[in-house]
């Protein structure tokens, strides 16, 4: 090349800004919907751990049909964990709950307390609702007292979080995506303005790698600066959203620190996909062909 | 050393070969003319041995290495050691004079180094007080003269010039066959491709393009 490759950027700046724009704002969305949804699902899980599914066993149970009990439930797909909580666990728990004296004065000695399994579905897997049916049903069983599980608006709550994480995520990545496509076009147009300096420049012998190079080079730059715009929109939201949402829901709360190094990671990713459409789109198209002779150059003249 | 073993020149247009088998052999720092009538091949030849196309059948060496061998990137470094000037100048209209003569240069790596022989080849063509004018505005003789200058530039390998000398006026034809002499003894293969032979030097080889077949005259016809 002659001149640098930012020197074409320059002549237009117009219209590099509107990309570098669009692209910024879309990985701002982007970043800031997939935070947001990983916090509604970490406040989601919160909740969730609340109605953690339980089964009581009958008092004379042996060991025995309490672990085969535990296997069978650790079969299930759907099940993470299965811990069981036996008498005295359950006992200590009593007592730190309502205290030795009061337990003392009702009488509640270990043997009348029942063993528990308390069972940790896996979180977002489909069909919570039969999970927790196929649950319900173990109180058929001779061995179980009863099983509490969560009610079937906890269950509904959870299914609107994950459509809360999930579906504004999806439509950010197509945007995303969409001003990748906004970008590669751009970049493609600045690299056909340049189709005669890059068929001289094939012809007396730069390599594939030294005519892409430029329009790399354009990818990274204004990859990054997208990524600087969209860090710079993202810190203050970010530390703005962490204040609401400590309010009502620590878990999903994200520190500081996580916020600012988000912010500086969007500059990285930014950079790191406008290399890769410059890579991509730095590829020359021919334009003519002469029948019975293979063209030996990507970047003839027009 | 330029080497063409049974090469195919295919017409453009129709199916019939402008030249079956085509077999030549170039030693390196000597001056070659191919002349023809129109539509002998001579285009075309031109596009073969400028590595702009590949012919359909036959082998072609150029500077020791067969590029029916070579990838892309062998390509690439082979056509940095080959100068062209095709019938149809490609120029940068926008850049000036010197930033033209200088992109065969800035493409083989060579930098200050560069801008000196630059301009050494646009003194020896009488285009130095053009040094700074962007191309577009200099005249079609002098267009060519910038043309001239970049498939000479640095003493490539090979020269190869598809007709264009012929278009040039005389004084300034006479100044470029003499540059293209001096590359010639400075080891430069050089090829011209025209319609009339032009060199009257003793040491020249004429190939001549006729009816499908071609066939070598020691001597250049005078014209």
């Amino acid at each position: 090349m002659l001149r640098s490759p930012l020197s074409l950027l320059g002549e237009h700046r117009w219209s590099a800004a509107a990309v570098v724009l669009c692209l910024g704002a879309a990985l701002w969305i982007l970043a800031a919907l997939v935070t947001a949804g990983l916090q509604t699902r970490a406040a989601v899980e919160g909740w969730w751990e609340l109605y953690t599914p339980a089964v009581y066993l009958e008092a004379d149970v042996t060991e025995t049909a309490m672990g085969a009990l535990k296997t069978e439930l650790e079969g299930w797909p759907q099940v993470r964990s299965v811990a069981l909580e036996d008498r005295e666990a359950a006992m200590t728990r009593l007592v730190e709950e309502i205290g030795a004296e009061e337990v003392e004065a009702l009488g509640i000695t270990t043997d009348l307390m029942p063993a528990v399994l308390l069972v940790e579905p896996v979180l977002w897997y489909p069909g919570e609702a039969e999970t927790l049916s196929r649950l319900q049903a173990l109180e058929v069983r001779p061995e179980v007292v009863t099983v509490d599980v969560p009610s079937p608006q906890a269950v509904a709550w959870v299914n609107r979080g994950r459509a809360v994480v999930l579906g504004p995520a999806v439509i950010a990545l197509l945007l995303w995506i969409g001003a990748l496509g906004g970008l590669a076009v751009f970049l493609r147009r600045l690299q056909e303005s340049e189709r005669r300096e890059n068929h001289l420049l094939e012809v007396f012998g730069a390599s594939a790698m030294a005519l892409r190079r430029p329009t790399i080079w354009r990818g990274a730059v204004l990859g990054f600066c997208a990524g600087a715009v969209a860090g710079g929109l993202f810190l203050p939201w970010s530390l703005s959203l962490d204040t609401f949402v400590a309010g009502f829901a620590a878990e999903g709360a994200m520190s500081a620190v996580s916020s600012a190094l988000i912010s500086a990671a969007l500059p990285v990713i930014g950079l790191s996909c406008g290399t890769l459409v410059g890579w991509a789109g730095a590829r020359p198209r021919q334009v003519s062909e002469v029948p019975r002779m293979k063209g030996l150059l990507g970047w003839e003249r027009e | 050393m330029i080497a063409l073993v049974d090469v195919k020149i295919p017409a453009v247009e129709s199916d019939t070969p402008l030249v079956e088998s085509l077999s030549v052999k170039m030693e390196a720092g000597t001056w070659n003319e191919i002349i023809g009538p129109a539509g002998a091949g001579k285009t075309a030849l031109f596009e073969i041995l400028s590595l702009r196309r590949t012919p359909p059948k036959g082998k072609l060496v150029i500077a020791g290495r067969n590029i029916s061998r070579l990838k892309k990137g062998g390509l690439a470094k082979l056509r940095r050691e080959v100068g062209s000037c095709p019938q149809e100048i490609t120029l940068l209209p926008e850049r000036t004079v010197v930033e033209n003569t200088i992109l065969p240069l800035v493409v083989r790596g060579m930098g200050r180094e560069g801008l000196k022989t630059a301009e050494e080849t646009l003194g020896f063509l009488g285009l130095m007080h053009r040094r700074d004018t962007p191309v577009g505005c200099l005249s079609e003789q002098e267009q060519i003269l910038v043309g001239l200058s970049m498939a000479t530039v640095g003493s490539p390998k090979v020269i190869l010039i598809d007709g264009v000398h012929e278009r040039l006026e005389s004084g300034s034809r006479g100044l470029v066959m003499s540059w293209l002499k001096k590359r010639s003894q400075k080891g430069s293969t050089v090829v011209l491709l025209g319609r009339k032979a032009l060199n009257r030097r003793d040491d020249a080889t004429l190939w001549r393009l006729k009816d499908g077949a071609v066939e070598r005259t020691g001597e250049v016809d005078r014209c």
